[in-house]
Order: structure tokens, then C-alpha cells, then sequence
């Protein structure tokens, strides 16, 4: 009795907490530092040079585009206010934000986004994103907050292209000390400290973007990225609550049936853009016949391999992200080669001049646990074709090597995926895309996609994908084999953090502990 | 004495100069290349990385790379790390305290914890103390590090809180939380050593038990604690000293994997990354860093040994 009746004042004193401390129930609740914890080491804070997954996360929160993601992953304004388009799709029309301003104080004008987009060109900065501005014929600044950018041709993908590249300001190079280690952006977040294996954001006070009520943004005080290697260390980090956020490698279906049961924390679950791949060199016997890749892709039950590896929690998927629903993905029993059936790979093989099987090679990505699942449960099941398997262990540097350079029968790895189906695809399956190390070339591929680059319609080019889809469906370039769930765990007092199908950490300028 | 620790460290420049060469060789003999790591999945375009290798040098014969690392090493520039674009030098020395407390650390519980009880082990008559010695030497020595470490953090941060996990504050900034902080870190590193110092305790007591000098201690009428003490373990400490010598060497390069376990930002991890990531001038640094380590420690067990037996004198 007695226990109750203090549980029970306990809980008023609570309930009037917010409003002793000067806040409306239910609104936002500011301070507080979330600490996020992954497992990649973190290389290199530069935008336009760093790849590594880590670095993403936290440039997110410290840099932001002229255009931005929402939840849905479509397109909305961001550091452009509005823009618009010419009709032949090759003048684009900017209007620049006002009173926004860099980390630093200086504010955010057209001549940065110039300049941003000239130092992505240029060959000295080797920027792996130079390609997203290949049809980028000029920029003119027309006013203070007016840019005009000219295409060579009319470029389908440019505005996605375009939320993907952060906006420096016009003297960034000679401003930073190091453009690796300071980075200086328009973002929530600001850098404070730099450190061997963290890096510390601290609130941008000057931040221009208000929540729906008019409560500046972000509530956090700042954010502390942790790097620890070790899933299971990750994992044992949040239960003890030394971090408050795990996502990111590590963080997969196995770690959630760890920690589901575990009080006091949040699974947050989407289904990511990011496919699980088995990459079929299309250039060695005997794979560059057609009908041995629809024979492993009928032999393949990649439905088993959603159970087996991923507890479910992934979609069997064709070439297209089972999430980007404006285009239209086609669904897997549609898709020719997809329904498992063994007695017609086992036809195709024999027309093919392999009625006994062959010997097949498969390399699993070393840095994705679950690339070896995914091979040993293929292993078993090309079995009854006499297909006999041999998984080749490789380490990291090793697997980047072959996979470079093509040497490889087959290898399991994990594609990043796009929003937008050419960046999704064309790279790597034209005959001259940047990552075609699965050698191939069909053109009749190549021009659905180069059609799909210059197609802006809407309804044509999505047309020009569903026929893309069953030609790749068809060809078996490689074989798609799921997209799994990405996941957040977070400790069940963090409020407003959104995970996106792309992992973008964005989202954190609109999170805050309640109270 | 101080010619001997003078010419112990000149011996050191030819000792780096084989260690440096070998490194070299072997990193470039296994497949994989740092300009492949760094243009990562991004393309396969044999202009862009033939780019990358000609801005990192490593368009040049093995040689000149070589010595053209060799000569600014010898300058103190270490070059910079092609994935971080940071100096070698600077990233080696934000890791080394970590990598050398937790040796030392590890170190000192092997000593504090190791002799006491192989000295027990060997003086004791009881059978179950002595059996409970073994069992200890015994998974000490055959439970591998990432397990054990594991086990440790899931029984004494996540279940019993009385660690905590992944707090590694300086020593000078809070010396009870630093130690408090890497104390399972050390201890997973230094179980192994724990076990084997006990087993060579043991028995270097034990042998030493049959000296003359024992019995003569005995015939004179010393007290068994005063022949224990006095004459049996300082006898076996001279084997003891040059295992414990190996010991801190291997603390230093064993702490990889307790590194890796317990997120602490050391050499051992720095290495590790340097491997994967065919990161040469990092590695070549990380290495060169833990063999002068390995070397400084030799050095004191030699400088120790003076102390625990007169007969030695070094000139």
C-alpha cells in the first residue's frame, strides 16, 4: 500500500515535471547529446571525396543539399527554395534560400553553389560524385540567390543527383584547415572535436530550419559518433546505455532478435535500397550462356534465403527497390526466372551442354556478415543440379581486387541502391558502366537505359523501367537476390528520429530525449 | 652499464632497418592495393586508378619506393595515410598511449597476480589449491581472447554493471575512472600471460626447491617463509624476468584483437585497419612503433636481471 501510494505521487511529480520546467506537455524538449555508436571506422569528413558509409552519417547532420529526401524519399526543397525546370528538361532555374548562413557566419549565396558544384568538377578534387554533374554544360549565378544551370542534354536524374551533392561555401578550400578533418556546411550540427575513433557535433545556433510550431531546430544539444568495431561490443553498448543509437553494419537481423526482447529499447525497421547480390561473371564459360544464369536463377529459391539469412525480415526483389513505389517496381512472380523451379534449370542446363552440372566458385564479400550465409544456403541449393559449390574466403582488399578486375565466377556482395533507377542501375549493367565487373552487354539494356536518362515524363519513363526490369529479369546479368530491412535501435527514450531507406541520418535535427 | 644500454640501442638501428624490409616486402607481396581500397566500389576505370596510384608513388619500382620511405623515415616523416589523408605519425602517436597503458596495465596484473599465484601452486601441499592452479593455467591458456573478452562484457558491464563499457577517460583527467575503465580490457589481454607466468613460477620454484643453498637455508635454521622468500623465489625469478621480458612484447602486439573487442582506439587496432585496408605507410609505422616497443622491454628484463643476480654484469 504504502508502495503504491508513493508510486502513485512519484508519477504526478512527473507528469508535472515538464511544466515546472517551463514546457508544454507534448512539445519538444531541448538539450542532450545522443550518442550514436557503428561499427566502420570513420576515414574522412571531406563531401565530395569520402565514400565510407560513416562519414555519411555524420556529414548528414553538419552539410545539406539544394534539394533534400523526405520520408517517402521524394524530392523537396532544401537549400533551394523553389526551382524550375525548361521545357526541353535542359535549363534549370534556382532560387537560393536567404538567410541562411554557413557555421562560420558567412551566408549562404549562389556564388557557393557555383563554386560547390565547380569543385565536384574538377578533376584535382577526384571527386567520385563528379560523374552525378557529367551533363553539366554551365552555371551562371544570375543574381545573389538565383543560379541557372545549362545541361549538355536533358538529364532525367539531375534533381536527385543534385540532393546527393553538400554545398560548401565559396572559399572552403583555403577557409578549412583540412577539408578531410573540418568540414564547414549550412547543417543542424556543427564539428567540435575530431578524435581517433568519435567525432563530437555540437548545435548550430544560427540553424535557419523551425519545427511545425516555430521551435528552432535541433533540440539536441549535439551528437557523439562512436566507432566500435565489434557487433557484439555494438550491441552490449546500447543495453548498458554508453550509446543511445546503434545503426549501420552490425545492426542486422541478428543483432534485432538479440535485442527485441531487451527493455527500455526501440527497433526502428525499413526496407532499404541496398540489395544483396549474387555477381555472375557473364564473360566466362560457362555463365556466358544465357540459359546457365536463368538456371541458377530458377535453382535459386530466394524466398529460403529471405528465412534462412534474414529471419525473414527482408523483400525478395527484381531490379528495381521493392520501396521505390513511384517507379513502379515489378513485383518478384511477374518477373521471368524468379518462381523457383528446378525441373526447368535443370532443362536449361542440359540444352545448355551441362547436363551433369559444372564446378562453381563463389566469393563472399568479407565486410558483410551475411554474404556467407547467403552463399552457404546457394550452396545447397544448386545441390540437386550437380552443381558442386566452393565458397573461396578472401579477405577485404583481396575480394575489392577480383571484384575490380573480374576475377571471379560468382561473388556475394551488397549493391547500394538509389532512389532513382538510373543511379540504381545503369553503372552497372551498361556495357560501359563504371562498375560492370560482371562483364556485361547486352544492347538491348543499353538502350532501355540510356532511354531512361533522357526520358523526363514521368509515365514514359517509367515504361522504359518495367521493360527494363523483365529484360534484366530475363538476361540474368546477376542474379538480385533481396533487399533487407535496415535497422536503427535506439533507447526507447529518444524521440522523432525518422530512419530513412537510404540510412541518411537527416532525421537527427528533429530528435530529442523526452522528458 | 651505461655503455651496454648505449650499444643495446645502437644494435636497434640494424634490427629496425630488417624489420622495416620485411614489412615492405611482405605487404606488397600479398594481393590487393591501397589505390583500389580507396576508389573502393566506385569504379572500375583503369585511368582513375592508375591516378590514384601514380598521386600515392606507387607507379614507381619496389626499390625507389623503398627508399624513398626509408630516407624521410629517417627524417621523422612518416608519410600520410592514403585513406584518412592524415600524417602516419601523428594518428600513431594519438593511439600509443592507449595500446602502452593497456600493456602495462595487462602487465602488471600479470605480475601481481601470476607469481603470487605460482608461488602458492608450488609452496602449497594442499591438493586443491594446487588443482585449482591448474585448472586456472589451464583455460587461461586455451580460452582464445575475443571470446573470453566477450563473455567479460557481457558478464560484468551488461548483466552486473560493475564496469563500464567503452569508457576510456585519461589517467591524468581521472586516474579512478581510467582505471576502472580498462580494467576488463587488461585483463582479457593478460590472461593468457597470467596463466603461463603461474606455470613458469611454479616450477622454477619447485626446481629451485632442490638447490644446495635451500638446504644449507634450512640446515641453518631459517623459518620456512624466510627460505621461500629470500632464497628459493629470488633464484627463480631470473626465468621468471625473461618470460615476463617476452610477456610485455607480446602485450604489445597481442592487443589486437582485445582492441578490436573492446573498441579502444590503440596500435593493435590502428594495425589491424592498416592491414585491411592495405594501408602501407601506416603499417609500416605501426610496426616500427611495436618492435622499438618489444626492444625497450627486453631492454629493462636485461637491466632487471642485474638486480635479481649479482653474477650478471654487463659492460
Amino acid at each position: 500500500m504504502m508502495y503504491r501510494m508513493l508510486g502513485m505521487s512519484l508519477g504526478v511529480l512527473l507528469a508535472l515535471a515538464p511544466v515546472a520546467m517551463g514546457q508544454v506537455p507534448g512539445g519538444p524538449s531541448y538539450g542532450g547529446i545522443l550518442r550514436i555508436g557503428m561499427t566502420q571506422e570513420i576515414l574522412n569528413l571531406d563531401p565530395h571525396v569520402a565514400t565510407a558509409f560513416s562519414s555519411f552519417r555524420i556529414m548528414e547532420n553538419v552539410y545539406e543539399t539544394l534539394l533534400e529526401f523526405d520520408e517517402n524519399m521524394g524530392l523537396k526543397p532544401g537549400l533551394a527554395a523553389s526551382w524550375s525546370i525548361s521545357p526541353d528538361g535542359t535549363v534549370y532555374t534556382f532560387t537560393i534560400r536567404q538567410g541562411v548562413v554557413f557555421h562560420d557566419g558567412s551566408p549562404l549565396t549562389a556564388e557557393d553553389v557555383k563554386y560547390t558544384y565547380q569543385r565536384v568538377l574538377d578533376p584535382a578534387t577526384a571527386s567520385p560524385q563528379a560523374s552525378y554533374l557529367a551533363s553539366v554544360r554551365e552555371i551562371e549565378v544570375t543574381s545573389p540567390y538565383q543560379l541557372r544551370i545549362t545541361l549538355k542534354y536533358p538529364t532525367a536524374s539531375f534533381l536527385t543527383y543534385l540532393a546527393l551533392i553538400s554545398i560548401v561555401p565559396s572559399d572552403f578550400v583555403s577557409k578549412v584547415a583540412d577539408p578531410k578533418t573540418t568540414p564547414l556546411g549550412t547543417g543542424p550540427f556543427r564539428l567540435a572535436e575530431f578524435g581517433p575513433d568519435f567525432v563530437r557535433l555540437v548545435r548550430n545556433p544560427g540553424y535557419w530550419r523551425t519545427d511545425g510550431r516555430g521551435n528552432r531546430l535541433p533540440y539536441l544539444d549535439g551528437l557523439l559518433f562512436r566507432v566500435i568495431p565489434d557487433p557484439a561490443t555494438l550491441r552490449a553498448a546500447i543495453v548498458t546505455g554508453e550509446v543511445d543509437l546503434i545503426l549501420g553494419f552490425g545492426v542486422d537481423a541478428t543483432a534485432v532478435q538479440l535485442l527485441r526482447p531487451t527493455p527500455g529499447l526501440k527497433i526502428l525497421a525499413v526496407s532499404q535500397l541496398a540489395y544483396s547480390l549474387l555477381g555472375i561473371n557473364n564473360a566466362r564459360p560457362p555463365f556466358d550462356d544465357a540459359r546457365v544464369r536463368q538456371a541458377l536463377s530458377l535453382a535459386i529459391d530466394r524466398l529460403a534465403i529471405v528465412d534462412l539469412v534474414y529471419f525473414g525480415a527482408a523483400k525478395v526483389g527484381g531490379p528495381l527497390p521493392p520501396s521505390l513505389v513511384d517507379w513502379a517496381p515489378l513485383p518478384p512472380e511477374d518477373l521471368p526466372n524468379y518462381t523457383p523451379d528446378l525441373a526447368r534449370a535443370k532443362h536449361l542446363l542440359e540444352e545448355a551442354g551441362y547436363p551433369d552440372g559444372f564446378r562453381l566458385k563463389i566469393m563472399p564479400i568479407p565486410t558483410v556478415p551475411e554474404a556467407l550465409q547467403v552463399a552457404l544456403v546457394i550452396q545447397e541449393q544448386l545441390r540437386p543440379l550437380g552443381i558442386a559449390v566452393e565458397i573461396e574466403i578472401v579477405d577485404f582488399a583481396t575480394f575489392l581486387s577480383r571484384w575490380r578486375n573480374s576475377d571471379f565466377d560468382t561473388f556475394v556482395s551488397l549493391n547500394a541502391g538509389s532512389v532513382d533507377p538510373d543511379i540504381h542501375l545503369y553503372r552497372h549493367v551498361h556495357s560501359t558502366g563504371t562498375t560492370n565487373v560482371f562483364k556485361y552487354n547486352d544492347p538491348a539494356t543499353d538502350r532501355l537505359l540510356e532511354a531512361g536518362q533522357l526520358i523526363a515524363n514521368p509515365q514514359a519513363r517509367r515504361d522504359v523501367y518495367a521493360a527494363l526490369q523483365r529484360r534484366l529479369a530475363e538476361q540474368v546479368p546477376f542474379l538480385f537476390i533481396a533487399y533487407a530491412d535496415l535497422y536503427a535501435v535506439v533507447k526507447d527514450t529518444v524521440t522523432g528520429f525518422v530512419l530513412l531507406p537510404n540510412s541518411s541520418t537527416v532525421f537527427l535535427r528533429q530528435t530529442s530525449f523526452a522528458r | 652499464m651505461g655503455s651496454y644500454v648505449f650499444k643495446r640501442i645502437f644494435l636497434l638501428i640494424p634490427v629496425l632497418l630488417v624489420i622495416s624490409t620485411i614489412t615492405f616486402l611482405l605487404m606488397h607481396a600479398i594481393p590487393g592495393d591501397p589505390a583500389e581500397v580507396i576508389l573502393g566500389f566506385e569504379t572500375v576505370d583503369p585511368v582513375k586508378l592508375e591516378e590514384v596510384r601514380r598521386t600515392l608513388g606507387l607507379d614507381r619500382p619496389l626499390y625507389e619506393q623503398y627508399t624513398r620511405w626509408l630516407f624521410r623515415a629517417a627524417t621523422g616523416d612518416f608519410g600520410t595515410s592514403p585513406r584518412t589523408g592524415r600524417p602516419v605519425l601523428s594518428m600513431v602517436l594519438e593511439a600509443m598511449p592507449f595500446t602502452i597503458e593497456l600493456a602495462l596495465y595487462a602487465l602488471f596484473l600479470v605480475v601481481s597476480v601470476g607469481i603470487p599465484l605460482g608461488t602458492v601452486g608450488a609452496a602449497t601441499s594442499s591438493r586443491a589449491i594446487a588443482g585449482l592452479v591448474q585448472l586456472t593455467t589451464l583455460l587461461g591458456l586455451s580460452l582464445p581472447s575475443f571470446w573470453v573478452g566477450a563473455l567479460l562484457i557481457l558478464l560484468f558491464s551488461v548483466r552486473l554493471r560493475l564496469f563500464p563499457l567503452l569508457q576510456y577517460p585519461s589517467f591524468f583527467s581521472s586516474p579512478l575512472g581510467n582505471l576502472w575503465g580498462f580494467f576488463l580490457p587488461a585483463l582479457t589481454l593478460a590472461l593468457p600471460s597470467i596463466a603461463s607466468i603461474i606455470r613458469m613460477t611454479r616450477a622454477c620454484v619447485l626446481e629451485s626447491a632442490q638447490g644446495d643453498y635451500v638446504k644449507t637455508a634450512r640446515a641453518k635454521g631459517l623459518s620456512e617463509r624466510a627460505v621461500l622468500f629470500r632464497h628459493m623465489l629470488r633464484t627463480a625469478m631470473i626465468p621468471i624476468i625473461t618470460s615476463i621480458g617476452i610477456t610485455a612484447g607480446y602485450l604489445i602486439g597481442g592487443a589486437i584483437v582485445v582492441e578490436q573487442v573492446f573498441a579502444v582506439p590503440g596500435l593493435g587496432r590502428l594495425g589491424a585497419q592498416a592491414i585491411v585496408q592495405r594501408d602501407y605507410p601506416l603499417l609500416q609505422a605501426v610496426v616500427l612503433f611495436s618492435a622499438v616497443g618489444f626492444a625497450v622491454s627486453n631492454l629493462v628484463v636485461d637491466i632487471l636481471y642485474v638486480y635479481f643476480n649479482p653474477k650478471i654484469r654487463y659492460a
